[in-house]
């Protein structure tokens, strides 16, 4: 059987809040991470909150 | 990589090739420091997405002031210039960094990668094909993305409501749910977008924050707040904030004569037809996925559900239909931030899973010249002054504010920049330390608490102790805040740089300590999550104790039949037993419990105690609670003494049984928020609407003559389980809502049970004679849960479940370092959801275990042992729980008591150097010196 | 007819009012003059030609309606809400007939304020009952102080014809 080697790093495509916190993870556990955001910044769609619920952060 | 598109994704789990196509940003991410000359200069203004066409954005623009990375990028759609060779230009002329770049060209990049992590997002409804809502007609009809813009002190508006129209204090507004989402009709959208409802009663207590006396109205359908303390919020909304709560579907909005006031018409509650007219309509519009995510999904063969969801499985929610692509976010169904957070991580987890033999293959660790020792030298302290673009410069007069600091004492060097934090001042700053020889820095700059991490690191990279260098903030709390008053300000840098520089003098090389972490996990639980958290951990190498306190796995999965999408509950769980039992990796501790815990993040030890007495020591790095929860039993709808009065749960098993009293029944009521959203247990147990109407449509589908009745106070079959309420009403499955003050009344008759309830369409009370009632129960945390939280000194929150360190960010971990939390421990959840956070625990624990030590910052407390004589002050004001008395010679009490610090757990808050009497203790980088040299040079003249 | 008398269609062509007129307008079989009808005019969508037609065969008439009164008139209202969404005049499907003269009265009273708060001077209304309701009803009781046409009467109205 032929086992090919895996590569050690990862693509997320996507770089709102919830690609931001896989991409922290993943670099913490040792993986190397190309963040992919297709507009000219990241933050995703919660940067264009006012407040958040429940502790009325401001969303940066 | 921003700018850039995933096109096509190649190859298998383990080795995919990705094309990526890179637009171009025509301005030099090198070179630009983000000043925003160019954007000032440019003439040409679109719509900005960002802020959700509220406000006009240039061609040349910054996605907003706060984005990362703080680059300007140019719309070649928009921009003159590249739309026509030769004309405008204006932004290439006024950038001093030289930054535009008019020939800058698409790349395509193909990348090697292990595994892909969909992320897209969505994309709000846009409501102005549906044309009954007046949006795009109408101005002061508005999305609730919108308003979120102008609520948003970044925002057009600042914050101020007013109307788009005339600008006229709002007073009054409607928030109209459910658009774009429910709504076959006019959308196509069948599904619930999960969050709108929440976000509606958000906006409208901050509404009403920022203008006092704003009257409020939400109409909807069901109030969906089934989060963890969303029904509080929501109760508190309404009671307290007042705001306005209308269970109506409004059809369509009018304007009101010329004066652009709004009109709704609408039936309310009690049947009569009522016009209000409003200053401004918020359609809360629901979540949709992206175009572009679509044709991604397309190009590598995803497969999306009928609401183009990516299709996934309650088990594995965040593996798509292609092994090695994993997804999470509202791509897979909408999702709130919590939700979101915590699939981020799950998302994390599986990766790690797949490609655990290739961790650190390709890691990239930062590395730092050697540290220079600098004790014995004397001060040589450069300061930087940033001009922060104008914020500061603006206000401050900088060189004379250059001028004065070149006369403080140990002050060798002195400099302006434009933007400290930009990636050439970092550089700059590096030159300048080993040219100069400087061996402390002060940064007059902005907020420690945003940037002190980045100076640290330049100070790092330029060989010195990163504790060498003191940040004085000239921005936030000085230009910000006395921009009328320039000397003044310009007065106050001076002293703020005065004080930074007197305390820097007096400023040691701190080291941070390493401490060494046990590669092992502990799950306490051995339910859905905890055995979902094990087998993560355990793939990827990590020993782990998994301790059940019964004799068998499973929790309260074993009472389940089917998830909400039709798969077989009892197959996979006994897939996930069989995969943790016969795992090398995984140590099952049947019928133990525990009973002890001492140490901290890295280094704890937990005692086991079996049934019989039996004790285990486990030594783990991090530790997982997984332990569940408890049905609540009724009291109330004479439970106890009827006895076709069933919990759900005993239907169930009733149900498959084929138990005689189920097969001969004819009329079937189910009874909703049996234990759930009233006084003492405000919150909502979020799986029993979508339970009873699984089993409804079981019930109904087996025996169409079967008369079935749902008494509820909001139906929250939120997300994609909005397919299972159409197909209930279809099956003519009868839904009747009651409110809190008019109960259902269950009542013993002979053969059947009576329930007398108020029909709200009919406005007369009913009486349905029932042969069964099945009352969905609440679910209750465990009763022992107080037992554990005392033990790892982990709170509990108002509702009696596990507390997390923050709701939004921090949804698995705890407020201690090193615990996490997963399942129906937190809140009640689907068994989607329990796998989600099992899997993101597993994440956030591995991040911590992957490594061999755990670095603790420098700036903790330091005991002077002269000082100290054990009063004890101290240890009760610790919010840490991180000093102790010990003796001050090993086995001789006579010789003292005085403390000792745990730096792991110490975080350097200085409560204990603020409450000692004696000098006892102080916080390294804080010492008394180095106050009350800030302190003397803040009084000097 | 497409399903039951396939052969009739090939001796006949059968086609709508909208078809008709449109097709006039784009072979420029006719001319119209938009100062005849100089006034601020609404188009009401009638429920048939809307919403139930696209309910029950899948297509509806709004544009083309609109697309007719473009060409007789300058200043086009548009009545909000419209098309899918539009009100009804409240005299369909038998109101329009006695003894229900009160009744769409009532029916049409929102119609009435729409067309009120709209500050159209003309309503060209396609539907026969439409017509009628908004015409001889509405416009009475309400003291709209409005001109009704058929989209028939608007083109002819306007229709430029050669001196004979």
């Amino acid at each position: 059987m032929l086992i090919t080697k895996k590569n050690g790093s990862v693509m997320i495509v996507g770089g709102g809040v919830t690609g931001i916190q896989a991409a922290l993870d993943l670099a913490d556990s040792g993986f190397f991470v190309y963040l992919v955001e297709k507009s000219g910044a990241i933050g995703g769609a919660m940067s264009q909150l006012d407040k958040i619920f429940p502790t009325n952060d401001c969303s940066m | 990589m921003t700018l850039s598109e995933v096109t096509d994704i190649a190859g298998r789990a383990g080795n995919f090739t990705v094309t990526v196509k890179e637009a171009p940003r025509y301005v030099d991410m090198e070179k630009c420091i983000g000043c925003g000359d160019c954007t000032e200069k440019c003439p040409k203004q679109i719509d900005s997405e960002y802020d959700a066409e509220t406000v006009k954005r240039r061609a040349i623009y910054v996605k907003y002031l706060q984005a990362v990375p703080l680059k300007y990028q140019i719309d070649p759609e928009a921009c003159i210039r590249l739309q026509n060779t030769g004309t405008c230009g204006a932004c290439e002329e006024v950038c001093d960094a030289g930054a535009i770049n008019f020939d800058d060209t698409e790349k395509i990049h193909r990348i090697d990668v292990g595994a892909v992590v969909l992320a897209p997002g969505f994309e709000v409804f846009d409501p102005t094909d549906s044309g009954v809502w007046g949006y795009g007609t109408f101005p002061n009809v508005i999305t609730s993305l919108q308003f979120e813009r102008y609520l948003s002190a970044s925002g057009s508006a600042k914050g101020y409501l007013v109307r788009p129209s005339d600008s006229k204090a709002v007073k009054k507004i409607a928030f109209l749910q459910c658009v774009g989402s429910r709504d076959e009709n006019l959308c196509g959208n069948g599904y619930c977008s999960s969050v709108c409802c929440m976000s509606a009663i958000k906006e409208a207590v901050i509404a009403k924050e920022h203008s006092p006396g704003l009257q409020t109205s939400i109409f909807y359908m069901d109030m969906r707040t089934h989060g963890k303390e969303f029904d509080q919020y929501m109760e508190c909304a309404r009671e307290t904030s007042g705001v306005r709560f209308v269970r109506c579907r409004v059809n369509g909005v009018e304007e009101d004569g010329t004066c652009d006031d709004l009109r709704l018409s609408y039936i309310n509650e009690e049947g009569l037809q009522v016009e209000e007219v409003y200053d401004m309509v918020v359609l809360s519009v629901g979540l949709q996925t992206p175009k572009h995510a679509l044709e991604l999904a397309h190009n590598a063969d995803i497969k999306l559900t009928g609401d183009n969801f990516a299709a996934t499985s309650d088990f594995a929610p965040v593996q798509t239909s292609r092994a090695g692509i994993f997804t999470c976010g509202s791509f897979a169904g909408p999702k709130n931030i919590s939700q979101s957070v915590t699939s981020g991580s799950a998302a994390a987890a599986a990766v790690s899973d797949l490609l655990a033999s290739a961790r650190f293959e390709l890691s990239v660790g930062a590395s730092f010249p050697d540290e220079k020792d600098v004790s014995a030298d004397e001060s040589r302290i450069g300061v930087f002054l940033c001009h922060c673009g104008s914020n500061i410069a603006g206000v401050v007069d900088v060189e004379a504010l250059e001028e004065y600091t070149a006369t403080l004492p140990d002050v060798v060097y002195v400099e302006q920049n434009l933007f400290s934090c930009s990636q050439d001042s970092q550089d700059m700053i590096v030159e300048r330390i080993q040219e100069q020889n400087l061996n402390r820095i002060v940064v007059a700059a902005c907020s420690p608490r945003t940037h002190e991490p980045l100076f640290r690191k330049t100070l790092k990279a330029a060989g010195l102790n990163e504790y060498l260098v003191e940040m004085a903030n000239i921005r936030n709390q000085n230009s910000w805040v006395h921009t009328a008053d320039p000397d003044a300000a310009t007065s106050k840098a001076k002293d703020l740089v005065r004080m930074a520089v007197a305390r820097v003098t007096c400023s040691d090389s701190l080291k941070s300590i390493s401490v060494p972490i046990t590669q092992k996990g502990l799950v306490i639980g051995g339910g859905t999550a905890g055995m979902i958290a094990a087998l993560n951990m355990a793939e990827q190498g990590f020993e782990v104790h998994l301790v059940e306190k019964t004799d068998i796995l499973g929790g309260n999965a074993l009472n389940l039949k089917h998830t909400w999408s039709g798969q077989h509950v009892p197959t996979e769980v006994a897939k996930l037993v069989d995969k943790v039992v016969w795992h090398e990796k995984i140590v099952v501790h049947r019928e133990f419990e525990v009973t002890a815990a001492e140490g901290f993040v890295g280094n704890f030890k937990s005692t086991l105690t079996r049934r019989d007495g039996l004790k285990r020591t486990i030594e783990h790095g991090a530790g997982i609670i997984a332990t569940g929860a408890e049905q609540y039993i009724p009291q109330e709808y004479n439970y106890e003494s009827i006895t076709r009065v069933v919990t759900s749960v005993q239907f169930d098993k009733l149900y498959e049984l084929n138990e005689v009293h189920v097969r001969r029944a004819k009329n079937f009521v189910f009874i909703q928020c049996v234990g759930s959203r009233e006084e003492n247990n405000m919150y909502c147990s979020k799986v029993c609407c979508t339970h009873s109407v699984q089993s409804a449509i079981g019930l109904k589908k087996e025996n169409p003559n079967r008369n079935v009745y749902i008494l509820y106070r909001d139906m929250r079959t939120y997300g994609q389980r909005e397919a299972l309420y159409k197909q209930a009403r279809k099956l003519g499955i009868v839904f009747i809502n009651y409110e809190l003050h008019g109960k259902p009344n269950v009542i013993e008759n002979g053969q059947v049970i009576d329930v007398e309830v108020w029909d709200h369409i009919l406005h007369r009370p009913l009486k349905l004679e029932a042969d069964m009632v099945i009352l969905a129960i609440a679910i209750r945390p465990m009763s022992d849960a107080s037992t554990l939280s005392k033990l790892y000194k982990v709170p509990l929150g108002s509702d009696g479940f596990f507390q997390e360190a923050h709701a939004k960010f921090r949804p698995v971990d705890f407020s201690v370092d090193g615990m996490f939390v997963a399942g129906l421990a937190h809140f009640p959840k689907s068994i989607e959801e329990s796998v989600s956070q099992a899997l993101a625990a597993s994440s956030r624990a591995v991040t911590l275990l992957s490594k061999k030590e755990v670095s603790l910052d420098g700036v903790t407390a330091i005991v002077d042992e002269q000082n100290c004589d054990g009063c004890a002050l101290c240890v009760d004001v610790c919010p840490y729980n991180a000093i102790t008395l010990v003796d001050r010679i090993a086995d001789d009490p006579d010789a003292g008591i005085l403390i000792r610090v745990n730096k792991a757990q110490c975080k350097g808050c200085g409560i204990c150097q603020g409450s000692c009497p004696k000098r006892g203790v102080h916080i390294a980088g804080f010492t008394m010196e180095q106050i009350s040299a800030q302190i003397r040079a803040a009084l000097a003249v | 007819m497409n399903r039951w008398y396939p052969e009739v269609l090939q001796e006949f062509r059968i086609v709508t009012l909208f078809d008709l007129l449109l097709e006039y307008l784009d072979k420029g079989k006719i001319q119209l003059d938009k100062s005849i009808h100089a006034v601020p005019t609404g188009y009401h969508d009638p429920c048939n030609y809307g919403r139930k037609s696209l309910k029950a065969f899948g297509k509806a008439y709004f544009e083309d309606g609109r697309a007719v009164i473009r060409a007789c008139c300058d200043d086009v209202r548009e009545l909000n809400p419209n098309r899918n969404g539009a009100y009804c005049c409240g005299a369909g499907a038998g109101a329009w007939a006695m003894p229900y003269s009160d009744e769409r009265v009532y029916h049409g009273r929102i119609k009435a304020r729409q067309i009120a708060e709209s500050g159209a001077e003309l309503i060209v209304a396609p539907c026969h009952t439409c017509r009628d309701q908004i015409m001889k009803s509405l416009n009475h009781e309400f003291d709209l102080g409005i001109e009704v046409k058929y989209i028939l009467e608007l083109v002819a109205d306007s229709l430029i014809l050669d001196e004979k």
